[in-house]
């Protein structure tokens, strides 16, 4: 695979700082998101990668600190606001519509993008969603799935699912945790190749907290490394993986 | 035989209006997470409501509670033409009014107030059932005390086919009843705004975070739930005249009908609101119109003790 990335930088995050009580959640964590990229997150459990993302997104607000949007300070803003504008996410925990059909989910995932609130309300039902909604689901070989409650599926599939509805309105970034988490090994690969798919053919730019490191070093093209809730280091999968403070945290003895 | 049909076709009418409370009830659990207790009173309001603004048929006038001009007779005559005007334009009236008051002003002013994320529901339960006291209370002393007449919407006509009686009124119910709820499904199943209140209801945190506006569906709710109790005031008054203590009967059988159904599911609300209407009548036919509201309790207490999360509804545990 050849990791081509230019340098745009889409999301730029500026000294976000998160502190519960006496715990320095996260400290000071700054970095850019380069348009096209695929960036992993990575850290020893409690390291404040979930609360990072909570705080990007609009979840927590943070103590200090901002995160831009092609130059726009979005630190202010709802997540729905965040969403509309291009960021999307999932959570390490499933977040899917059980009662729901797959296609379902992915239209209400993918319906707020689509023009003026007003202009939404007198489209057809569809919203002219079906072909691309259904274009995705074939991509992730759901097809036979379509119109089964998503509460039905198995675990890899709802996981599948719920990436996919984080990618089906081609955010300008997408924040998924742990999005292998879970995933039993026939589907991992799948997940890996859907991800890897979304990147090299729609460009599309990716954050990922990973806990599952063949499967975040095969995908990512930088790293970041947390914990205790500052940057450690950030660089290539090489770099990362001979790096000799990475080894020490992840062995413990910190 | 021809009792029984009668007897079962006038409680499908009388569950059909169950059934469309019920499911305003459960619309207002699954997006709100709020119980409210008044909810036979939002039925007895709009009802009474409808009767003062549409009594000086087949004119337009100034309903006598208005202070002041009151009574005051600005008299459009309307043509007949076999319609109960007043009791439309009564109801055409009431439903902005409804919206208002039931829907927009009991969400900010109560249930926003007291119902935090992650809090405690007992503060709104216990405000709720004060509303109910004081909606009830209030009609009594400030409007009336003994029970109005209150005419059908689809007269009083009636038919014999092969000796079983059925009324145009229960007919009329079922038939409406039916529509209002194929056409709240098809908006909840297949439109954009459906979708995102679903989606609301669901999960609020992933609706937020696909950029649905969690806070207006939720109110959208509320003003379906207002036009459902309307519509449901509208329906039922005939059968039990426009009353001050209505809301208590009506109140009691809609969170039955709701819990027997199971109300984390609008076609739960839906069919426990059916079969509590026609086991009420049928308790009342054979076993003594005394016992007319003992049937849907007892089963009311068999779910309870055997299925609680309804005939129809999801298991759910309780986040904490």
């Amino acid at each position: 695979m050849t990791k081509t990335v230019d340098n745009e930088p889409v999301v730029r995050v500026r000294n976000i700082s998160k502190r519960f009580g006496g715990n320095q959640a996260v400290d000071d964590v700054s970095f850019d998101v380069t348009k096209g990229e695929i960036l992993g997150v990575i850290g020893p459990n409690g390291c404040g990668k979930s609360t990072l993302f909570n705080c990007l997104l609009g979840q927590y607000r943070p103590d200090n600190g901002s995160i831009e949007l092609d130059g726009i300070d979005v630190s202010d803003w709802s997540p729905p606001r965040r969403a509309k504008h291009g960021l999307a996410r999932t959570f390490q925990l499933l977040q899917i519509f059980e009662t729901m059909s797959v296609r379902d989910n992915l239209k209400t995932a993918a319906q707020e993008h689509i023009g003026s609130a007003a202009r939404r309300l007198f489209m057809r039902p569809d919203m002219g969603l079906d072909g691309e909604v259904d274009d995705l689901i074939e991509r992730f070989r759901m097809a036979h799935l379509a119109d089964e409650l998503a509460g039905n599926l198995s675990y890899g599939q709802q996981k599948l699912l719920d990436t996919a509805m984080a990618l089906v309105s081609k955010p300008a970034v997408a924040f998924l945790d742990e999005p292998a988490g879970g995933v039993n090994l026939t589907m991992l690969a799948d997940v890996e190749q859907q991800i890897r798919d979304l990147n090299v053919h729609d460009g599309a730019t990716m954050v990922i907290v990973e806990h599952n490191m063949e499967f975040i070093f095969a995908l990512a093209h930088r790293i970041v490394v947390m914990a205790e809730g500052r940057v450690l280091m950030e660089g290539t999968p090489d770099e990362v993986r001979n790096d000799p403070r990475v080894v020490e945290v992840y062995l413990g003895g910190h | 035989m021809e009792q029984f049909l009668q007897v079962t076709i006038s409680g499908l009418a009388t569950g059909a209006i169950f059934a469309i409370s019920a499911v305003g009830f459960a619309l207002l659990w699954q997006t709100a997470g709020a119980v409210n207790f008044a909810h036979g009173e939002f039925i007895m309001v709009p009802a009474v409501l409808i009767l003062a603004l549409g009594t000086q048929e087949p004119t337009v006038g100034i309903p006598d509670f208005i202070p002041l001009i009151g009574g005051a007779n600005i008299g459009v005559a309307l043509p007949s033409a076999g319609l109960p005007w007043g009791l439309l334009i009564g109801f055409a009236l009431t439903i902005p009014i409804a919206i208002f008051l039931l829907g927009y002003l009991f969400k900010v002013s109560l249930v926003d107030r007291l119902l935090q994320p992650g809090g405690d529901d007992i503060p709104l339960v216990i405000a709720t059932i004060g509303l109910g006291l004081f909606l009830r209370e209030y009609v009594h002393e400030a409007w009336f005390a003994t029970p109005q007449p209150f005419p059908s919407v689809f007269g009083n006509g009636f038919w014999r086919p092969g000796g079983v009686a059925i009324s145009a009124d229960d007919i009329g119910i079922i038939v409406a009843c039916t529509i209002v709820i194929g056409a709240l499904q098809f908006f909840i199943k297949r439109t954009y705004l459906g979708r995102q209140m679903e989606a609301a209801a669901q999960n609020a945190e992933t609706a937020r975070v696909l950029g649905i506006p969690v806070n207006r569906m939720v109110l959208l709710t509320f003003a379906i739930n207002a036009v459902l109790v309307t519509i449901a005031g509208l329906l039922v008054s005939p059968a039990i005249n426009a009353r001050w203590d209505a809301g208590i009967n009506l109140g009691l059988l809609a969170f039955t009908a709701a819990i027997i159904g199971g109300f984390n599911q609008v076609r739960g609300a839906l069919y426990g609101g059916f079969l509590v209407g026609v086991i009420q009548n049928w308790s009342g036919a054979y076993l003594s119109t005394l016992y007319r509201d003992a049937g849907p309790l007892l089963l009311l207490i068999l779910v309870i003790l055997v299925r609680p999360q309804g005939l129809f509804g999801r298991a759910e545990e309780r986040r904490i």
